[in-house]
């Protein structure tokens, strides 16, 4: 994407977003294929964070095909998407006060401790990344032996990370003076323009789906919503790093006792005719699915709204009247994915 | 309320039939919080007014669907509250049928401005002209596109070879 | 920025001269790959009856059905029909190892597999049937405050 700054001197006057650079064309290609070949095409636009793309695909499949995901695959799910929950920020994280501030140290520890977790992910799923590990009934594979162990090992270690990247970053002028202040988000003006995930948390506004409308197991375990009043960059930022200690201790309540039973349920090869909408909270916001059916194999429509396309609407907003070296930083904080947005 | 609504959003979808009386076509309350409202063109407005005042403050998404064998072209808002505690949970689908050739509907951007990309992107792709909308431009394709709207069904792409 | 926290992140800065490195110096060292790795795919010619299930259920459409030459009668597989596969378009969802429904295709940990032409990345069943070569392995060792290394599996236990 690129954005077309007007600016007076320095300071900008009016910022227009040009996007659909990689539109792919999901939703018509989704149109063609049958259900269980558009896994892997619907959750590559993000790469990062696939796992929520999957499932929200996958849950109104299953609500019209009246499929109930046993216990022990409602449980897996949950767990692989804690822990690319936690992969994802760190990748946000280390983008937006790594890259974006001028220096690598960010980006290293991120981009380190994030090679721990796609090992996890390798363990479990066989894939680093886009795992198209959630089918309709159920997951693909269970549990390894050895994963749990493993998990909690690297909960640990990035536990005691996060406290160094406390020491050195949270605290730290030369990254807090450049994003406390800047780029502020009321939370009138939030709810106004309809953003999404971590920009709506840190403008006062403490929504979230998985307490507001929970899927998965989420309503069994006790977790906080970490929300903050400023709305600058960074709120955005301290958000983030917050919901990460949030996932390590969901990951450690749900390691206790794993259910058991079968990871899948058998279901058809059909969409059955009706409508039905699927919603998923992500790192970077609410995706939706809308899938209608017609009887046959493929689907009729597929319509796809992810946080990044939604949280656009901030953007040309947050950018008036900054002066153009607070760019970056206001770019980096929103956490904006292209390809998500565009599809 | 009426007292015989058994579960919050058939409460929610009495109300708004009784709010709204013959303006709607059809109220249904579907099971997992979800509530689905047709309206006519004419007082699509009208209806959405009153949802935002009822307490359903941002949309979802916009869709276009594209309906050939029965020969209209629909256009659906989903809206969602953040405001309201006890509508956070519920999804209303506010669905507008038109005709297929040269579809056109009042913009409802000034009641919710997050509507404003997804009507741009619902306009390329289906050929819906959202009147009275700031800034009706294409989003996501290309510049020197001149074929005909990508999502409706007449464009027909050769599966994968 | 008060004195104590400059401190405490110098002292942060500090304490990397005692910790361990990460770094494993591939192809030399290479990092150890769990079982069920979805690398490129090995077939059982004893077990493929030419169903062509794999070949429907492919999303990026790169498998095709072709005839080997007969050096071996299979004969489970009269029209002597096996899968070909294009690795470029392939996306490594494993999709066709799953719904095989003689479990003629498996995984692999075989991930290197980019080529100097074009036609090197056509997979032939009979290339497809060959078992990759082993190599040792490094698996990743927590140790507390001094970080994380790499010890080789042979060397462990």
């Amino acid at each position: 994407m690129r954005i077309k700054l007007k600016t007076d001197g320095d300071i900008i006057v009016e910022a227009t977003p040009d996007i659909g650079y990689v539109h792919r064309g999901c939703e018509k290609i989704a149109e063609s294929r049958n259900i269980i070949k558009n896994i892997p095409m619907l959750e590559r636009p993000n790469i990062a964070d696939s796992s929520h793309l999957n499932w929200s695909y996958i849950a109104p499949i299953e609500e019209l095909q009246r499929v109930e995901v046993p216990e022990r695959g409602l449980h897996i799910r949950t767990m692989l998407c804690e822990i690319n929950r936690i992969a994802s920020h760190l990748y946000g994280m280390a983008i937006m006060g790594g890259i974006f501030s001028g220096h690598t140290t960010m980006y290293m520890f991120g981009f380190g401790d994030r090679e721990l977790l796609l090992d996890l992910h390798e363990m479990l799923t066989g894939a680093r990344m886009t795992f198209s590990f959630f089918v309709p009934g159920g997951v693909r594979r269970d549990l390894p032996k050895g994963f749990v162990e493993k998990l909690a090992q690297t909960l640990d270690y990035i536990e005691r990370h996060l406290g160094a990247i406390d020491r050195v970053f949270v605290s730290n002028p030369l990254f807090v003076e450049r994003a406390r202040g800047v780029g502020v988000l009321s939370k009138d003006d939030a709810i106004k323009l309809g953003v999404v995930g971590p920009v709506l948390r840190a403008s006062g506004v403490a929504c979230d789906v998985r307490r507001d409308a929970s899927y998965g197991v989420y309503d069994r375990v006790d977790f906080e919503i970490p929300s903050f009043k400023e709305g600058d960059s960074l709120s955005r930022w301290l958000v983030r790093f917050e919901e990460m200690k949030q996932s390590i201790s969901i990951l450690r309540q749900l390691m206790r006792d794993i259910p058991k039973g079968p990871i899948a349920r058998k279901s058809p090869l059909v969409v059955p005719r009706g409508e039905a909408i699927g919603r998923v909270e992500s790192s970077r916001g609410e995706i939706n699915h809308y899938v209608v059916g017609d009887g046959g194999d493929k689907p009729f429509r597929v319509k796809m709204s992810t946080g990044s396309f939604k949280n656009l609407a901030a953007l040309p907003f947050l950018l008036k009247g900054v002066r153009i070296g607070d760019m970056p930083i206001i770019y980096g904080s929103l956490d904006y994915w292209p390809v998500e947005a565009d599809r | 309320m009426s007292a015989t609504a058994s579960t919050p959003e058939q409460g929610i979808a009495v109300a708004i039939k009784e709010q709204l009386g013959n303006a709607v076509e059809n109220v249904a309350a579907l099971d997992k919080g979800r509530i689905s409202v047709i309206a006519r063109k004419e007082v699509a407005r009208d209806v959405a007014v009153w949802l935002q005042r009822f307490g359903f403050d941002h949309t979802l998404a916009v869709s276009g669907v594209d309906h050939p064998w029965e020969n209209h072209l629909d256009v659906v808002y989903f809206l969602s509250s953040y405001s309201h505690d006890n509508l956070k949970h519920i999804v209303v689908l506010l669905k507008i049928h038109l005709e297929r050739e040269n579809p056109s509907l009042p913009s409802l951007t000034p009641i919710w401005e997050s509507a404003n990309l997804f009507e741009r992107e619902t306009y390329e792709m289906f050929g819906v002209n959202f009147e009275g909308h700031p800034n009706l431009q294409k989003l996501l394709l290309q510049d020197n596109w001149d074929g005909p709207p990508p999502l409706k069904k007449d464009l027909k792409i050769p599966e994968l070879a | 920025m008060t004195p104590v926290s400059a401190a405490e992140a110098f002292w942060e800065g500090v304490k990397h001269i005692f910790k361990r490195t990460f770094t494993l110096k591939h192809p030399y060292q290479r990092h150890e790959i769990p079982d069920g790795y979805r690398g490129r795919h090995l077939l059982y010619m004893d077990r493929c009856t030419g169903c062509g299930i794999c070949a429907w259920i492919c999303p990026e459409k790169c498998i095709t059905m072709v005839s080997v030459a007969q050096e071996k009668t299979y004969p489970q597989n009269p029209q002597n029909r096996f899968p070909q596969y294009w690795y470029i378009r392939c996306c490594f969802c494993h999709f066709c190892t799953d719904y095989c429904p003689t479990g003629a295709l498996d995984y692999t940990k075989d991930y290197d597999l980019a080529e100097y032409e074009k036609e090197l990345i056509i997979w032939s069943p009979e290339r497809l049937s060959k078992v990759p070569a082993a190599y040792e392995e490094y698996r990743t060792k927590f140790h507390g405050w001094t970080g994380v290394d790499h010890v080789p599996l042979s060397k462990e236990s």
